[in-house]
């Protein structure tokens, strides 16, 4: 923890006014983005980013500064949203990760657009989603994003490959829709 | 070596971590190998996909949420009916003699779009309000301050850092109330001057709230601990 983040947690904690809401204007962008893309769902990313903010509140006297005030809030912020993932889940019909070790052949190559890849995001199981949104997504290093998620360096590498193995496989094998305004692409011209 | 390695080296290209060597190899391989030349090819548009993905803007009332939330959660700083009634009573007549003054001044403004019957006139008549308005919503805000004032001075209640900060906070927004009150000198109707001066004098009602609430525990406390020594006082003796 730098010295103004040192500062600005001491404010929050003395109460000083203005001190937490400046704490949260410096991380409600990234964590309503992560919120909302972890979830899937804008309205269910209010509600977690919420609760997010408010949890820093309560646990804000018991944070040491070991890490970044940032790591700490994401971290709590990730492992909310990962708990909601959880909740919301039904019993009995968790899939498990199949072995992505290899990746299967493409049926034709990767056209998609950014509506398909919010699409495919909420498809991955948790971890992978939490990997690939904090890593390429919010651009977090695979340092922070051991720190974030409590992981080793190398397995959050490993968690970003197999989630980008995984959407390429959604993104080249799923249906072209088709809408008003958005024709069906291929790359060789034809429709 | 086999695709299987390069797949690895596939991903850590795309984080831009191999080195120049491995780079080289990698060039090589993908020139010979189309499969591994699709997948390279696919994740790279992969990431740049999600490099452009929208940032999405938190609600403003997200906020909103959070401050009650917080404050309904925090007995520190929770209203208290009933408690510190005079310093309570002094935030309300506050808020509602400053809300009315804006609420004036915004009914009072032309809404964009409807015309004027003689705009010369309109700007004129606009101008001359609006500055009325702000001298009434200026002696208001003086005369909280110096009853707040007025409670620190009696039992030099605030810490001289809390105070330091407060009179700071204070001169950055008078600071603010000063320019959106020049700006709306030069444009009496301007909706971005009128926005950016009702933002200030909602900070600074929130920050009087806040003072107004610090002060009356730190009274509180006062009077806690006196009755505590007190009591301790009667074993005594």
């Amino acid at each position: 923890m730098n010295a103004a983040e040192a500062e600005l947690v001491e404010r929050c904690r003395r109460k000083e006014p203005g001190a937490f809401e400046q704490l949260y204007r410096d991380h409600a962008t990234r964590v309503y983005n992560l919120a909302c893309r972890l979830s899937g769902s804008p309205a269910d990313g209010e509600d977690l980013a919420q609760e997010v903010f408010v949890q820093v509140y309560r646990k804000l006297d018991s944070f040491r500064g070991d890490a970044a005030l940032g790591t700490w809030i994401y971290r709590l912020a990730t492992n909310l949203c990962l708990d909601h993932l959880r909740r919301r889940s039904v019993p009995g019909r968790e899939t498990e990760p199949l072995d992505d070790a290899t990746p299967r052949a493409a049926t034709r190559p990767l056209s998609a657009d950014r509506m398909d890849l919010e699409r495919a995001i909420t498809s991955l199981p948790d971890g992978y989603r939490a990997a690939f949104v904090l890593h390429d997504v919010e651009g977090f290093n695979h340092h922070e994003i051991g720190a974030i998620l409590g992981i080793a360096e190398g397995t959050s590498k490993s968690q970003v490959h197999k989630a980008r193995l995984r959407l390429r496989e959604y993104l080249t094998r799923m249906p072209r829709l088709v809408s008003p305004g958005r024709e069906p692409v291929a790359r060789n011209g034809r429709t | 070596m086999s695709c299987e390695r390069y797949h690895d080296w596939i991903n850590a290209s795309v984080d831009g971590t191999l080195d120049s060597v491995e780079r080289r190899e990698l060039e090589d391989h993908l020139a010979a190998c189309p499969s591994c030349a699709a997948l390279a090819a696919d994740l790279r548009r992969l990431q740049q996909l999600a490099q452009g993905l929208e940032r999405l803007a938190a609600p403003p009332s997200l906020w909103t949420r959070i401050d009650r939330a917080t404050r309904e959660s925090d007995p520190r700083r929770r209203w208290r009916p009933g408690a510190m009634w005079a310093a309570l009573a002094a935030a309300a007549v506050l808020v509602l003699a400053v809300a009315s003054t804006l609420l004036l001044v915004r009914d009072r403004d032309p809404q964009p779009g409807t015309p004027a019957a003689d705009p010369g006139a309109s700007s004129i008549e606009v101008a001359r309000t609006v500055e009325a308005e702000l001298r009434l919503a200026e002696q208001h805000y003086e005369n909280a301050i110096a009853g707040l004032e007025q409670l620190a001075r009696d039992r030099e209640l605030l810490d001289p850092e809390v105070a330091a900060t407060l009179q700071k906070n204070l001169q950055v927004i008078d600071g603010a109330i000063a320019e959106s009150r020049s700006a709306l000198q030069m444009q009496p109707g301007s909706h971005p001057a009128q926005q950016s001066l009702f933002d200030a004098f909602r900070t600074k009602i929130a920050l009087l709230e806040d003072t107004i609430y610090l002060l009356s525990e730190i009274r509180r406390n006062d009077q806690v601990s006196g009755t505590a020594s007190g009591t301790n006082g009667d074993q005594s003796s």
